[in-house]
């Protein structure tokens, strides 16, 4: 509309208005026709603005020609304006008298307005992204908050279900414990009715040597047997769970430094920091339970009528022939179902449970089975007695079983049939259970399924040889030890191996010797203490210093001491680290006193846990019981 | 109180008692030998000789498939399958045929008997031949050996 009638609505207004003559006294043209003049402000406000402009308002007018670009011409200096001192001038170069075609020219100051408006608007817009800026890093701020709550959520519910299994586990312990309280307990009673009958029936036994005591296997004992078993076995599988929930919560841990980049980094350093001071700490623990435990080995002063004789284990260490106990004892000697001669330097060899004469008999026989000079592993009969005609009975070789408190589950990885079946037998004899795989392919897929202490590994091998499958094996399991079963043991092939992530190498053909060796050496933690009590114990008695130990309690019940947890929590997590086994047999002084308890003789209460640090100890002690093996 | 009978006498046959006699030291090595013996229950020797049967299934099967080995000239077969019998005859002690085994190895993989040098396919084919009717000797007469052995003692 503008465009077409030649200038804005009110340039055109402005110019009609100043066409009309008779407002001269009020406002009209400039001298020079290049501005107007308005002369009589009130007179304007009052009679043209109405008319013109449909308003009454001065400077409104004013506003809407500064808008148009109009400007107040200021009079200069002390000179009176040509129109009088109360008179407004107003420029506009377009605007003049005679060029009323140049009115299309004047616009609105738009573009300047639009201009400081774009202006502010890049302004706004700058700020609006840096407010988005802020906005996404509060947001991010926030998600990282709801991301470290969850996580210390998924901890803490971690934490909270790892105690919850350690106090099932010290649950399972204490009937496992009670188990073997009732166990020791029937066995001392059964072994008071034996010597006394032994005393009253006219043994033949005059000789005053070789008094063994005989075991019968009868029912209840067998009972008794069997459910602790089955308690020791699931605290072992507790066990190996709780290590799991701790891997897991040490994977976490790991992902959460590595997502959440630099504003975690503290907190991730103090992560991966508790771990190792638990780590030092637990070391510097079972240090002292293994001198305290030593050092009890040797303490001679304790009750003959302890469950194992300490006088037998004292002949023992004085002399590497077998023992002959001699009858006088023979009464406050327990029964141990478990009867071992440990010798000088040697392995020592027990057998638990399963005890079958080698003919018919139905009187117990004196057990007695000694390690031959401790060279040799393979245990035999004791033959030194000269009553031996009368007095041993030949065990069952499947009875030999080196004192596992689970039995390794071991797989046997070989395609020569003469392999499998001397392999199994032997690993048979030692207590194993066996599985077989012909080929690298099977052996894989066992390992998928199943969880092994120990694998057994022939090299060469159809389908898949041992190393390529070890290399395969690995990528899901750097745990479980592989042992290179090969009779190529050149420096250089043995490096290859090792390379591909076997653990050791037994070389072809192995001997009994040779293999128990490595059972013993990658099955350590599923063996019994060998220098603690030479009697099955607990799985779980926990890793803790001898100081807190209550004297004469059974079971101490301070499932929430801090120690104790975080000694469990450290075994975990160091564990999870080291990439060694998930599962390690802590050491335990309860089960010593709880044994001492059931015997409960006067005087030995504390006797067990005094220090009483013997040289001949030193090299046991040097050897720890429990190895993270690496 | 009730009396505890006293042990019945028994005699016990100590496992240094089993000792294999050897005619020919070379022929077995009586360590490994003894070792599945001393694996035995006490009144048989059935799990022994089952091994050792099942090692004589093993060989004639394994001296086949060398002969057909042989006749297409596959020497990489050759010394994989002297490995095989090599590994199975030393876990029964059986020094001979282990050796002229390990030899098979060596010569199938174009290399002498020592396993350093190499030789020939012509030279390692002619040298596996000789071997192959050696080591059928040498299993011959450990099979013979342990036969008796087992007839002996199960006829005592």
């Amino acid at each position: 509309m503008s465009n077409t009638s030649g200038g804005p609505d009110f340039v055109k207004k402005l110019f009609k208005m100043l066409e009309d003559e008779s407002y001269s006294d009020i406002v009209s043209w400039g001298i020079n026709g290049d501005s107007f003049v308005v002369k009589e402000i009130d007179a304007f406000t009052k009679t043209i603005l109405p008319r013109h402009f449909k308003h009454s308002n001065f400077a409104s007018f004013v506003r809407q020609l500064n808008k148009y670009d109009f400007h107040k011409i200021r009079n200069s200096d002390d000179s009176n304006s040509p129109y009088g001192e109360q008179a407004w001038e107003f420029h506009h170069p377009k605007f003049q008298c005679d060029k009323r075609d140049q009115l299309d020219n004047i616009k609105r100051k738009t573009p300047a307005n639009q201009k400081k408006l774009v202006s502010n608007t890049v302004n706004d817009i700058s700020n609006m992204t840096h407010i988005t800026e802020l906005q996404s890093q509060v947001n991010n701020l926030t998600k990282l908050q709801t991301n470290m709550n969850d996580h210390l959520h998924a901890l803490s519910k971690n934490y909270h279900s790892v105690i919850q299994d350690l106090i099932n586990f010290q649950k399972n312990m204490i009937a496992q414990d009670q188990l073997m309280q009732n166990l020791v307990q029937y066995l001392v009673n059964l072994e008071a009715e034996k010597s006394g009958s032994y005393n009253n029936g006219h043994h033949s036994s005059t000789s005053g040597e070789n008094m063994t005591t005989p075991f019968i296997p009868s029912d209840q004992a067998q009972k008794l047997i069997n459910s602790y078993t089955e308690v020791a076995r699931a605290s072992f599988d507790q066990m190996n769970e709780i290590s799991r929930r701790a891997q897991s919560i040490h994977h976490i841990a790991n992902s959460e430094m590595n997502n959440s980049g630099s504003s975690l980094s503290d907190s991730s350093a103090i992560t991966s920091n508790e771990p190792l001071e638990l780590l030092t700490l637990r070391s510097n623990l079972s240090d002292d339970n293994i001198g305290n435990i030593n050092t009890s080995a040797s303490s001679e002063s304790v009750s003959p009528k302890n469950y194992i004789s300490p006088q037998s284990i004292s002949v023992a260490s004085q002399s590497a022939e077998t023992i002959n106990i001699s009858n006088e004892y023979s009464q406050n000697i327990s029964d141990t179902m478990i009867n071992l001669q440990p010798s000088d330097n040697g392995l020592t060899v027990l057998t638990v449970g399963h005890l079958t004469p080698r003919q018919s008999q139905s009187s117990p026989l004196p057990i007695a089975i000694s390690n031959n000079n401790g060279n040799s592993s393979i245990p035999h009969i004791d033959n030194t007695s000269p009553q031996r005609a009368s007095n041993t009975m030949r065990v069952h070789r499947s009875t030999f079983v080196p004192a596992w408190s689970v039995p390794p589950k071991v797989l046997l990885v070989d395609d020569d049939a003469v392999y499998q079946n001397i392999g199994s037998k032997f690993l048979q004899v030692f207590g194993c259970a066996i599985d077989i795989a012909v080929d690298g392919i099977s052996a894989v897929n066992k390992m998928n399924f199943e969880k092994y202490d120990l694998v057994l590994m022939d090299i060469v091998l159809p389908n898949l040889d041992g190393v390529e499958a070890t290399t395969r094996i690995r990528r899901f399991d750097p745990n479980t030890p592989i042992i290179s079963m090969t009779s190529n043991t050149t420096k250089q092939e043995c490096i290859k191996y090792l390379s591909h992530g076997m653990n050791d190498i037994l070389a072809k053909p192995f001997t009994k010797a040779n293999l128990l060796s490595m059972l013993e050496r990658y099955c350590m933690h599923l063996k019994v203490m060998p220098n603690f009590q030479n009697i099955p114990r607990p799985l779980g008695t926990a890793d803790r210093p001898i100081a807190t130990i209550p004297n004469n309690s059974l079971i101490s019940s301070d499932l929430t001491d801090d120690n104790l947890s975080e000694n469990w929590i450290s075994n975990s997590l160091a564990m999870a680290g080291d990439n060694s086994y998930p599962f390690t047999v802590l050491s335990g002084d309860d089960y010593m006193q709880m044994v001492s308890n059931v015997v409960n003789t006067s005087n030995n209460g504390t006797r067990y846990l005094e220090g009483n640090d013997d040289n001949q100890n030193q090299r046991s002690r040097k050897k720890p019981k429990f190895e993270l093996v690496e | 109180m009730p009396s505890t009978p006293s042990p019945t006498p028994h005699s016990v046959r100590s496992n240094d008692e089993e000792r294999v006699p050897s005619p020919n030291s070379d022929l077995i090595d009586h360590e490994t030998f003894d070792q599945l013996l001393e694996m035995d229950d006490d009144d048989d020797h059935d799990f022994s000789k089952s091994i050792v049967w099942n090692y004589f299934e093993q060989a004639e099967t394994t001296f086949g498939s060398m002969d057909k080995a042989l006749e297409v000239r596959d020497l990489d077969e050759l010394s994989k399958l002297g490995h095989f019998l090599k590994g199975s005859s030393a876990a029964i002690g059986l020094t001979k045929v282990k050796a002229s085994c390990e030899k098979m190895q060596h010569f199938g993989n174009m290399k002498d008997e020592t396993g350093t040098n190499t030789i020939s396919e012509d030279d390692a084919i002619t040298k596996i031949s000789t071997l192959l009717e050696k080591v059928k000797d040498e299993y011959k007469e450990a099979e013979t050996y342990l036969k008796n052995f087992y007839k002996e003692r199960d006829d005592s």
